[in-house]
């Protein structure tokens, strides 16, 4: 129990000593029990003023601090540090505000407001006598982090975090990296190629020294706190012993099994030992189980014969490894809406319907059709080409309610690709709107109208069915109010951005929660964009929205950027203000762990009551409110203070 | 299970070939619909104005008639299908409703009957298996294209029949029948409807897509379960024609009829009679039934 | 006092209804009809967010609708376009507004009609007052529907054993 206590009373110029008759204020509170000295100065926050306290708390021996002066938010920080250099703790300085919640809004009552101000001071007065010095928590951080998904925000992400010192694992559940940008034939707005501008860093994370890049592997399991997870991992059989294997592919080439490729969006086949496209980091292949003879029914063994080093290996199982992270990056990206429940437009009913990403395959030198734009049912070169917009995107009763935000853009991008290889052929665009925010984009989207003479046309399309080897569309121009038919040759669909199809699992999995969608749920959605409510977890790229290519690689700088932050420090403090619990009167109930967003509480096995990892509370109070004892307290702010500030505002 | 049976006021008279080939067919295959004894004109047109109760009493009616009878009730007619199931899906989520019901007919509404169409209480009462073992008659080389219309299918989320672009009942009838079911893209488009009575030319033109594109595909003939389609489908051709020299006709059965040939149930000339494309000489043709036997 | 204006609540619900359409045209593109209306349904939907229901009503489209509910299933906001129509065309019929596509009108007056005097559809005098207020006779297809309507219409009024109660439906 502090017994000497001094009170400094700010005029804050004149906005609290005209209203607030501070000789007043500064006789009560010298008669006040408790406070061994009290005074006034025009600004306590100058530093003639800050000298004025530190001088005084050690000429009276004061043992606590209470500043009547402005909001905490504005100067809490600058006279705590002056009670720090003379010798308190910082929590043994407490602000009463008498600007913002006294004199700036009783200007008319004066006399009032003066009482008022005496009430704050003791109130504050009443709370200080019973603070106790606080020091954080401190809890060792490893500084290593994990990035799940090597698309290209996880590249970006995993480079960043390494080119800053920090060993990063970078996992991927593919064969190879590169995600979805590897699939992607040129990029809008400069159409360079996307292999191109990737390829550097897809090399720079396989050969990076502190990135440590596993392939064909999942996430199993997560468990610990920030600064300390412990992740399972598991590495699914590639049925061939990757150290041994030189890429030299000759297995692939004489493996007669043929399977249809996802790679190429089935637009073309793989072998049962494959890699996932020519330039694949890395280079080496792995056996699909599912389809390999083999594995099946020990027939064929032709690519064990052949490989000259011995890597097959169709002994290899499913391993288990365990690796323990300061910090994890959850990066898993997205996937296309499934078109099939879009039944009119005739996705996997007619072979030359095909969504946005297969005409990228298409239009890919590493693509089936080695980048000739030829339609999937006869070969041909489709001379009338419809691209559809928002197919699955804006459709709040039958599908999605979103923008898929890049659509626009690569609409725009597919409709001049295509008249730059088929040159007499004819884009037309449905759309509805044409989103193109963003830099050179509006720019981009007038190119193609201008210069490739893509016919935009405003409405959505209702109807596809074929007629004698065309696609016919039945739509509307909303602009002229006439309905539309145009026989086409291919369909092209813009199909909305979905998450994984098992983000929601991987999500409870990674503890990272996860929207009506899907997607990854930020802290805050302006302010904290890349982080978790859970410390220690971030996210970036599509897995947290649809996004482009700039969007992904600046959100994959922020996240790192976090994960830098964290391991800045040697050690993990936490927040001081932390629950703490009254041990003689928990019961164990666990309400308090059920409700605590930060997983900072736990039943102790032993003593069956609730303790409180104070490295990971942050201090919010969600125990205390569900604490059927009143077991639960903040430090510094116990029922006890709480009922005697109460006292005094009566 | 037995459940009641709404004929509705076409299929009593006109669209014999429809309702006396569902009875015959249905007795073969054990399951015999039962005429439900106190029904109500569907009053033929949904109205979409959901306070418009006066013109869902009738429906309300007939379930509440028929829930006396069974859980179901089983129809045939597309727009008597429509029409119930709409005011039996507005029954069941709105209660101020049947309140108001039980005000105006002091009869209360109170077991939820669930309408289904013949197609459905084949599949899940007989069992499509069932129907096939109980063919007797090989009518493969038929090559017909199923036509749903409107009335089966949409709001989806209310009739919730089948699935509203693809839908398959109709195709596995009609392969348990034994026949070819041809695919068509104006299989679940509008055949004009009421609107027979005064715009011929948006009739035609529905009906001009609905049977091309079914020729186109390799069909040669079309079958339904509603009434206003096939009288649409079966007429309109005529006039197609006249426009259209190079408009080929095609016969539009009755999906009962179809199952009656399969089955071996002798058709009444009279059936045949009600049909404007008479589909003897094609049926004759194709060695279904002798020309003589007609 | 001008007729062709919609009492307010209905007005009301309709503009609450319209407010969510952000005019894509999918009504549009899939509408059977469309090539017969005055008014697309895009069209007739925004004429009528603008407040212009008067010239909706006396529309053609409103009768040209054949309730097919494919704008409706596939409209992206639900909006039910079909009960739109259905509210405009009960209020015509109501008020006797409109003289455009009347045999349709007569038609649906007349089955009405039908069933309230006999339970179900008396074939005899639905056929016969629908002549006389349609005075539509000639067309071939015209005359298939009448035979199809005969058909359908012919009734066995013994069936109903309630007629008292079909009337009471009406009141």
């Amino acid at each position: 129990m502090k017994k000497r206590i001094g009170v400094f009373l700010c005029w804050c110029g004149s906005n609290i000593a005209e209203v607030v008759d501070v000789d007043i204020v500064i006789d009560a509170m010298k008669k006040y029990q408790g406070v061994a000295h009290a005074e006034y100065y025009k600004y306590f926050c100058s530093e003639p003023g800050q000298e004025i306290i530190e001088k005084a708390i050690k000429e009276y021996k004061l043992d606590g601090v209470v500043m009547a002066s402005c909001s905490p938010a504005m100067h809490e920080a600058t006279f705590r540090k002056a009670a720090v250099r003379a010798g308190l703790n910082e929590y043994e300085c407490e602000i009463a505000n008498v600007r913002e919640q006294c004199s700036w809004v009783h200007r008319m009552q004066k006399p009032e407001a003066t009482l008022k101000a005496i009430k704050l001071i003791s109130s504050m007065v009443e709370k200080l006598k019973m603070n106790e010095p606080l020091i954080a928590a401190s809890s060792p951080l490893i500084k290593r982090a994990l990035v799940v998904g090597a698309g290209i925000s996880g590249m970006q992400t995993a480079l960043d975090i390494a080119n800053s010192g920090h060993h990063v694992m970078l996992l991927e559940r593919d064969p190879a990296i590169g995600g979805h940008m590897a699939q992607l034939a040129e990029t809008f707005p400069t159409l360079d190629c996307s292999q191109c501008i990737m390829t550097p860093k897809t090399v720079e994370v396989s050969q990076h020294p502190r990135i440590k890049l596993i392939t064909y592997a999942e996430v199993e399991s997560i468990k610990g706190n920030v600064g300390n997870f412990k992740v399972k991992i598991r590495l699914k059989p590639a049925y061939l012993d990757r150290k041994k294997c030189t890429g030299c592919g000759v297995c692939i080439e004489k493996c007669p099994m043929k399977v249809s490729s996802e790679f190429n969006q089935h637009m073309g086949k793989r072998k049962a030992i494959y890699v996932l496209s020519p330039q694949a980091v890395p280079n080496k292949p792995v056996i699909d189980r599912e389809n390999c003879m083999y594995l099946k029914n020990k027939k064929c063994g032709i690519c064990s014969k052949v490989c000259e080093v011995g890597a097959i290996d169709y002994d290899q199982t499913e391993q288990t490894i365990e690796e323990e992270f300061g910090a994890v990056v959850v990066a898993t990206g997205y996937d296309l809406y499934s078109q099939e429940k879009l039944g009119e437009y005739g996705y996997g009913k007619y072979k030359d319907v095909i969504s946005g990403l297969d005409f990228e395959r298409l239009n890919s030198a590493s693509g089936p059709t080695a980048g000739e734009i030829l339609r999937p049912s006869d070969g041909k070169v489709p001379k009338n080409v419809v691209f559809i917009k928002c197919t699955g995107s804006r459709d709040p009763e039958n599908a999605m309610p979103y923008c898929s935000k890049i659509c626009c853009m690569y609409t725009a991008k597919h409709a001049i690709l295509y008249k730059r290889k088929v040159p007499d052929g004819q884009a037309y665009i449905f759309y509805m709107d044409i989103r193109s925010g963003g830099k050179g984009y509006e720019e981009f989207v007038q190119r193609g109208m201008e210069e490739e003479k893509a016919l935009y046309v405003r409405g959505r399309v209702s109807k596809v069915f074929e007629d004698d080897g065309k696609i016919v569309i039945w739509s509307v121009d909303t602009l002229s109010g006439r309905k539309i038919e145009v026989k086409a040759d291919m369909v092209v669909l813009a199909t909305a951005i979905v998450p994984r199809h098992d983000a929601k699992d991987v999500g409870k999995m990674l503890n990272v929660s996860t929207d009506e969608f899907g997607f990854h749920k930020e802290a805050h959605v302006k302010l904290r964009p890349v982080e978790s409510p859970t410390m220690g977890l971030y996210f970036c790229g599509c897995g947290q929205g649809p996004k482009d290519i700039p969007d992904s690689i600046a959100q994959a700088g922020c996240a790192a950027n976090k994960v830098n932050n964290l391991f800045s420090q040697e050690k993990l403090f936490g927040e001081p203000v932390v629950a703490c619990v009254k041990e003689d009167v928990c019961t164990g109930c666990g309400l308090c762990v059920a409700a605590c967003p930060y997983d900072a509480r736990e039943i102790d096995p032993k003593r069956k009551i609730s303790v409180v990892k104070e490295a990971l509370c942050q201090g919010c109070g969600a125990c205390i409110s569900v604490c059927p004892n009143n077991a639960s307290e903040l430090k510094n702010m116990s029922m006890d203070q709480v009922f005697r500030m109460l006292d005094q505002l009566q | 299970m037995q459940y009641p049976y709404f004929p509705g006021c076409t299929l009593t008279n006109k669209a014999k070939g429809l309702n006396d080939m569902a009875k015959a067919g249905a007795d073969i295959l054990g399951a015999p619909l039962k005429e439900l004894e106190n029904w109500y004109c569907c009053q033929a047109n949904f109205s979409s104005v959901t306070d418009n109760l006066m013109n869902h009493l009738a429906p309300v009616r007939t379930l509440i008639a028929a829930a006396k009878e069974g859980q179901k009730l089983v129809v045939l007619c597309s727009t008597c299908y429509y029409v119930l199931k709409r005011v039996s899906a507005i029954m069941a989520r709105d209660e101020e409703k049947r309140k108001v019901v039980y005000e105006f007919l002091e009869e209360e509404y109170t077991k939820p009957v669930e309408v289904v169409h013949f197609l459905e209480y084949v599949r899940d009462e007989v069992g499509f298996d069932k129907l096939k073992e109980n063919v007797k008659m090989d009518i493969s080389v038929l090559a017909i294209a199923p036509y749903y219309g409107c009335q089966l299918l949409r709001p989806s989320k209310e009739l919730a029949f089948d699935d509203p672009f693809e839908p398959s009942i109709f195709e596995e009838f009609l392969g348990a029948l034994g026949c070819e079911s041809v695919d068509s893209p104006f299989k679940t488009e509008c055949c004009g409807s009421f609107l027979t009575t005064f715009s011929e030319k948006g009739v035609e033109d529905c009906v001009d897509r609905v049977l091309t594109y079914a020729g186109k595909n390799g069909a040669e003939a079309v079958t339904t379960s509603c009434p206003l389609c096939n009288f649409n489908l079966d007429w309109a051709q005529k006039e197609i024609k006249n426009k259209n020299e190079k408009f080929n006709n095609m016969p539009v059965f009755y999906l009962t009829e179809l199952m009656a040939l399969a089955l071996g149930i002798e058709v009444p000339v009279e059936v045949w009679d009600e049909h404007v494309v008479d589909p003897r000489p094609f049926l004759a043709e194709k060695g279904i039934v002798k020309r003589t036997a007609l | 006092m001008n007729e062709s204006i919609l009492p307010q609540e209905i007005k009301q619900e309709i503009k609450e209804t319209l407010k969510k359409c952000y005019a894509c045209g999918k009504c549009t593109s899939g509408c059977p009809m469309a090539a017969e209306m005055d008014f697309p349904p895009r069209e007739f939907l925004k004429m009528l967010a603008l407040g212009k229901e008067s010239d909706m009503l006396s529309s053609k489209t409103i009768w040209v609708c054949s309730s097919c509910q494919t704008c409706y299933s596939r409209c992206p906001f639900e909006i039910n376009i079909p009960e739109i129509i259905d509210r405009l065309k009960a209020y015509v019929y109501k008020r006797k507004l409109s003289n455009k596509e009347k045999p349709t009108q007569v038609l649906h007056k007349v089955f009405l009609d039908n069933i309230k005097r006999f339970g179900r559809i008396h074939e005899a005098g639905f056929i016969g007052e629908w002549k006389l207020f349609s005075g539509k006779w000639f067309s071939d297809l015209f005359l298939g529907a009448k035979m199809f309507f005969k058909g359908k219409l012919a009734i066995f009024p013994e069936k109903i054993k309630k007629i008292e109660e079909v009337r009471k439906l009406f009141k």
